[in-house]
């Protein structure tokens, strides 16, 4: 029995309405600023322009300019539109903008990992900005106090108009009215006791990366290369900037030249031997 | 705790420093014991590391503060270009000849491994000598040398260095004629101090023993080298540093023209380096050398002022 013809017009809507469903989502998608993808206690999302908030679930997604905020022992995590995860601890009121590729952090802790696709991704809170391109780290604001910290990958802190180079494995602290301070620390006993990192189950996007920084780190250590902290020592440097050979004996070779490779001088000769 | 000029400072100052001792020691080419282990040696951090602290945070987890040392760099490519006027070529007095002088100096070192205190290295090094008037005293020379440093102290001011050199030199006005080969069997303790407080002025002292086991074997020789300088920075990239090494020289083979040698070799210098960045360093530099041997006629002198263009990259 050959089908019917208003089955066949249904079923070609259908396909048609699922295609459709199906090609719009991945562009609506990109339209927010992120996705909610955890979601522990208290959590809000709102505008910067009214005051109403919204309860923010699993599968929110939060426009351009809406913020994300976490109350007391809560957190998030969300997905950015450039496929970086953050997550939030708790008190924590975040806002990330598509157009200036951009986090204003604005209190609390954030931990952020994003992919290296050579993009950069400013990190932005009253008094300091962060630039990173493909890094896994965390900011933590305090007032006007900062904390800033990567565990792999680089990224550049202007504090003050000045900036700051920071590695991996290195924390810079800036407490208004004093020097920024920047200080190693310990990468695998953060990524072990930080809740950021343990109370969540998706695995980071540099998880490679992060888990290569922590090969190296241990074995630095195991190598004498990281260890506690010391009194002031000399940054000596073996064999340093300079030719690590030792030098030419020209004393010798230029006797040796003169003796051996030219014919005997006679005994009055002015260039008498002279091995140096 | 350190901020972010800290370490730039500290490298440049190193690298400075280590100019400072190094460079003028290839013109100081009478006295090679003292520079034949040569080490950079940096400033002071400007305040201590931080302390042993371990803040715990609720979203952060444990921030425990550690120590970072820096760690050899596995690869490193050097040239020196130095020109430089000697009083004396071919080391008599009886009959001296100055000479302009160029030497060009090519390195490639490696660090297969290595720890906090302990860093071997393979390096190989050609270097060319030419005399502006003296063609006679021209020579190529290419070295291999297996050296290994130790650093025995917390504060890096102590370390020993071992190392062994082949080196090999040849006449290339007269088809590359192999005229003198030795090896260095070298030895050396190295103290670098601070000598005032916030100011950057060191003091590096060494003790140098070398044995030097050559071919002919006339030049077989045992050096016992002290070396004492100073290193002062006006600016991070600047350095100024007075050199004294007295030296005893012992020879063992006798011959026509010496019998039971003994030599005391005394040179002192004055070394000027600028270093604008860590790639690249501007060196002048004067030294005089004086030789005192027991054997008759041999004692001479030499006065050497120069200038050096050195050029590293490591990785």
């Amino acid at each position: 029995m050959s089908p019917s013809f208003p089955f066949v017009i249904k079923s070609v809507l259908g396909f048609l309405l699922a295609t459709f469903v199906a090609a719009i989502g991945p562009l609506r998608a990109a339209d927010s600023a992120a996705t909610v993808t955890e979601a522990v206690n208290e959590v809000n999302h709102g505008s910067l322009q009214t005051a109403a908030t919204t309860p923010a679930k699993v599968g929110t997604r939060l426009e351009d300019g809406e913020y994300l905020k976490t109350g007391v022992k809560s957190r998030a995590e969300l997905e950015l539109a450039n496929q970086s995860i953050t997550r939030l601890g708790a008190n924590t009121i975040f806002n990330y903008s598509v157009a200036t590729n951009e986090i204003d952090l604005q209190a609390g802790t954030i931990l952020f990992s994003k992919p290296k696709d050579g993009k950069q991704m400013n990190i932005k809170t009253a008094s300091v900005t962060a630039a990173v391109v493909g890094t896994t780290g965390f900011a933590q604001v305090h007032g006007h106090g900062f904390l800033f910290g990567l565990v792999e990958g680089h990224a550049s802190v202007t504090i003050g108009g000045i900036v700051y180079n920071i590695a991996a494995g290195e924390i810079v602290r800036f407490t208004p009215g004093a020097p920024p301070q920047i200080f190693s620390f310990n990468v695998p006993l953060f990524l072990k006791t930080s809740p950021l990192i343990t109370r969540f189950d998706k695995k980071l996007p540099n998880q490679p990366y992060i888990d290569k920084e922590v090969a190296e780190y241990d074995d630095l250590v195991a190598r004498g290369f990281i260890g506690p902290p010391m009194p002031p020592f000399f940054q000596t440097d073996f064999l340093g900037s300079v030719s690590p050979v030792p030098i030419i004996p020209r004393d010798s070779a230029g006797n040796a030249l003169q003796q051996f490779n030219m014919p005997p001088p006679p005994p009055t000769h002015p260039f008498a031997s002279n091995p140096g | 705790m350190n901020d972010m000029k800290r370490p730039s400072h500290i490298l440049c100052a190193g690298l400075a420093l280590g100019f400072a001792v190094a460079a003028p020691s290839v013109l100081w080419a009478q006295v090679p014991a003292a520079e034949t282990l040569q080490q950079s040696v940096g400033l002071r951090p400007e305040a201590p590391p931080p302390a042993s602290t371990t803040t715990s945070d609720a979203d952060l987890g444990q921030i425990d503060v550690v120590q970072k040392f820096p760690k050899p760099e596995t690869f490193t490519f050097s040239t020196s270009q130095q020109f430089f006027y000697t009083d004396n070529v071919f080391y008599t007095n009886a009959n001296l000849v100055g000479s302009t002088a160029y030497l060009g100096s090519y390195t490639a070192s490696f660090v297969p491994y290595s720890l906090r205190d302990w860093t071997p290295r393979i390096s190989l090094q050609y270097n060319m000598v030419r005399y502006g008037s003296a063609a006679s005293g021209d020579f190529d020379n290419e070295n291999l040398a297996v050296s290994s440093q130790y650093v025995f102290s917390d504060d890096r001011a102590w370390s020993w260095t071992a190392a062994i050199n082949l080196s090999r030199f040849t006449a290339p006005h007269a088809n590359d004629h192999e005229f003198y080969k030795e090896v260095v069997y070298d030895n050396q303790i190295a103290h670098v101090q601070q000598l005032v407080k916030n100011m950057p002025l060191f003091f590096i002292a060494a003790y140098d023993l070398a044995y030097h086991q050559a071919n002919p074997a006339d030049f077989d020789r045992l050096d016992n080298t002290l070396s004492f300088s100073l290193a002062y920075y006006p600016i991070p990239e600047l350095s100024i540093g007075p050199v004294v090494r007295p030296s005893g020289r012992a020879y063992f083979t006798n011959t026509e023209d010496q019998n039971d040698r003994f030599d005391f070799n005394l040179s002192e210098g004055l070394d000027i380096t600028w270093q604008p960045c860590k790639y690249a360093a501007l060196s002048v530099d004067l030294t005089h050398v004086d030789d005192y041997s027991n054997n008759a006629g041999q004692s001479y002198d030499e006065t050497t002022p120069g200038l050096s263009v050195t050029g590293t990259v490591k990785f």
